[in-house]
C-alpha cells in the first residue's frame, strides 16, 4: 500500500528513494487562536537525518491531545 | 450481428487560447464532422456531448447546447461526463445506441475553454471531496506525473533526457499539425533547459490547458456500407472499465493505493487497453499506431508499457530505438499528442480518435503512419474512468 504525503521539512526530494524506509510525523500546517492544525508527513528512518521516533511519537500524543 | 460501429466523418477545431465560448468551438467541429462524412444535420437521430465543468450550465448539458447551436431537430441526447474521459464515454453511448438498433447515424461532440494554470478543484471549503483534499495537500496534477517520473527512474533507469526525448518526438510529429496548438520544433536541450514545474518534470515535459474541440459522426456498418465517402474505419472496441481492487497505482485524485495484503494488486492503467482490445478482438502486437495521453512526457513511457508495445521496464529502450517515431515500428502520438495540444478535457479523446482515423483512412498527410491497419487510443479519466479504443481500418 501507498500513501503519499509531504516529506518533514528540510528534507529534499535527492535524499529519498523508491522503497526506503520512514517513519510518518506531524508537523504543524498553521495555528490560529483556537487551534493548531497538523499534517501527517514522511521523514526518512535510516542513513540521513538522525531519526528520533519516540519524539515523532511524542509529538503525534502532543496533537491528539 | 457484427459490434462494429463505422467512422463517417471527423472534425475539430484548432486547439488554442482563443478565450471564446466552448460551444463555438464545438459547433465548428461538429460542421466539420458532417461536412467530412457527407451528412446533413437534420439526418442525425442521436447527439452525445461531452460535458464541462468549466462553463457553467450550457456546459453540464453540452449535448442539447450543441444540438440547439446546430439547430434543434428533434435528435436524441446524451450528455456524458468522465474528467479526460469523457469522449470516450459519449462515443460509447452512441456506439450502444446503433448497435441496439434505435439509430443508425450518430454525432459525438466534446468542446472545452479552459483557464489559464492548473486545473483546478471546484472552489469552496470540501474536505468531502477527494479532489478539494489533494489540491489542499499540495497534490497537483503536475505533482503526481512527477512522481510517476521518479519511480521510472528509480525502478528502471529513466532519464530526463528520455523524457526530454518524448516532447522532442512528439513536437516533431506535430510542427505541421494544422490543429495543434504548438508547432515548433524543441531539442532535447532546449527542454532540458525549461523551468522545473514539479521535479523531474520541467515546463516542456508537462501538457498545457487548452480550448480545443473534436467531433465524430458514427454510423451502423450498414448505412456506412452504402454512404460512406471515405475509407470505412471501424471502432472495432471500446474500454470504458473502472479500477478493479487492489488497485496499485497512486491514482489521481486519491492520496493512497489499496491494501495488497489480501487482495492482488492490479495494474488499472495496464487493464484499460486491455479490454478494448478483447472487446475488438485482437492484441497488442497487432496495433500499427497509438494515439496516448501524454500528459507529461514522462508519462507517455508508461503508456507504452500499459497498452502492451512492450513489458514493464522497457519503456526506454523502445524510444530509445527510435520505434515509437514517424517510421519506427509502432509510432506513437503522431498528431503531437498533449505535447503539441494541451488538454481540452472533454475533446480530447475525440481528438484522440480523429487522428487514429486520418491515419487509418491513408489522410494524414505528412504525419501519415505508412499501412497503417490498427490503431488504439489510450488514457483516463481521474476518479477511475479508463478510456481505450480500438480502430481498424
Amino acid at each position: 500500500m501507498i500513501v503519499l504525503g509531504q516529506v518533514a521539512k528540510g528534507i529534499r526530494t535527492q535524499q529519498l528513494r523508491v522503497g526506503m524506509r520512514v517513519v510518518l510525523i506531524l508537523e504543524t500546517l498553521y495555528a490560529d487562536t483556537q487551534s493548531e492544525k497538523v499534517i501527517w508527513k514522511w521523514q526518512p528512518a535510516d542513513e540521513g537525518s538522525p531519526l528520533d521516533a519516540g519524539s515523532a511519537q511524542q509529538r503525534r500524543v502532543d496533537a491528539q491531545a | 450481428m457484427s459490434r462494429d460501429v463505422a467512422v463517417l466523418g471527423v472534425g475539430m477545431h484548432p486547439w488554442g487560447k482563443w478565450g471564446r465560448h466552448f460551444v463555438e468551438y464545438g459547433v465548428h467541429a461538429a460542421r466539420a464532422a458532417l461536412a467530412d462524412a457527407g451528412v446533413e444535420w437534420r439526418r442525425v437521430e442521436f447527439i452525445s456531448g461531452g460535458a464541462t465543468m468549466r462553463c457553467g450550465y450550457p456546459g453540464y448539458v453540452a449535448g442539447a447546447t450543441f444540438a440547439q447551436a446546430l439547430g434543434w431537430q428533434g435528435a436524441q441526447v446524451n450528455t456524458s461526463y468522465a474528467a479526460c474521459a469523457t469522449g470516450s464515454q459519449a462515443l460509447a453511448a452512441a456506439r450502444a445506441r446503433i448497435l441496439s438498433g434505435e439509430c443508425e447515424v450518430a454525432l459525438v461532440v466534446g468542446a472545452d475553454t479552459t483557464p489559464k494554470g492548473f486545473l483546478a478543484p471546484a472552489k469552496g471549503v470540501r474536505p468531502d471531496d477527494p479532489d478539494w483534499v489533494r489540491f489542499h495537500l499540495g497534490f497537483t496534477n503536475p505533482t503526481y506525473f512527477a512522481l510517476y517520473a521518479r519511480r521510472r527512474m528509480a525502478l528502471y533507469g529513466a532519464t530526463e533526457r528520455d523524457f526530454a526525448a518524448v516532447k522532442v518526438k512528439n513536437a516533431e510529429h506535430g510542427v505541421a499539425n494544422p490543429n495543434a496548438r504548438y508547432r515548433k520544433a524543441f531539442s532535447i536541450e532546449d527542454v532540458l533547459a525549461s523551468a522545473m514545474v514539479a521535479d523531474p518534470l520541467r515546463l516542456l515535459n508537462v501538457c498545457a490547458t487548452s480550448d480545443g474541440g473534436a467531433a465524430l459522426v458514427v454510423s451502423s456498418m450498414e448505412y456506412a456500407r452504402k454512404h460512406c465517402q471515405h475509407p470505412i474505419v471501424r471502432i472495432a472496441g471500446i474500454s470504458c472499465v473502472t479500477p478493479r481492487f487492489a488497485s496499485a497505482e497512486v491514482e489521481m485524485p486519491d492520496i493512497a493505493t489499496d491494501s495488497a495484503i489480501a487482495a492482488e494488486a492490479h495494474s488499472y492503467r495496464a487493464s484499460i487497453a486491455a479490454r478494448a482490445y478483447s472487446d475488438a478482438g485482437i492484441g497488442a502486437e497487432d496495433v500499427s499506431v497509438a494515439e496516448v495521453y501524454d500528459l507529461s512526457s514522462a508519462l507517455e513511457l508508461d503508456w507504452y508499457e500499459h497498452i502492451g508495445l512492450c513489458k514493464p521496464g522497457e519503456a526506454e529502450s523502445l524510444l530509445r530505438s527510435g520505434a515509437t517515431r514517424i517510421g519506427g515500428r509502432i509510432p506513437v502520438n503522431p498528431s503531437g499528442g498533449l505535447a503539441c495540444f494541451g488538454e481540452a478535457v472533454p475533446a480530447q479523446a475525440l481528438a484522440q480518435v480523429c487522428e487514429l482515423t486520418w491515419q487509418l483512412r491513408g489522410q494524414a498527410g505528412v504525419r501519415q503512419v505508412a499501412g497503417a491497419k490498427v490503431g488504439v487510443t489510450a488514457n483516463q479519466g481521474l476518479f477511475g474512468h479508463g478510456s481505450s479504443v480500438v480502430l481498424t481500418s
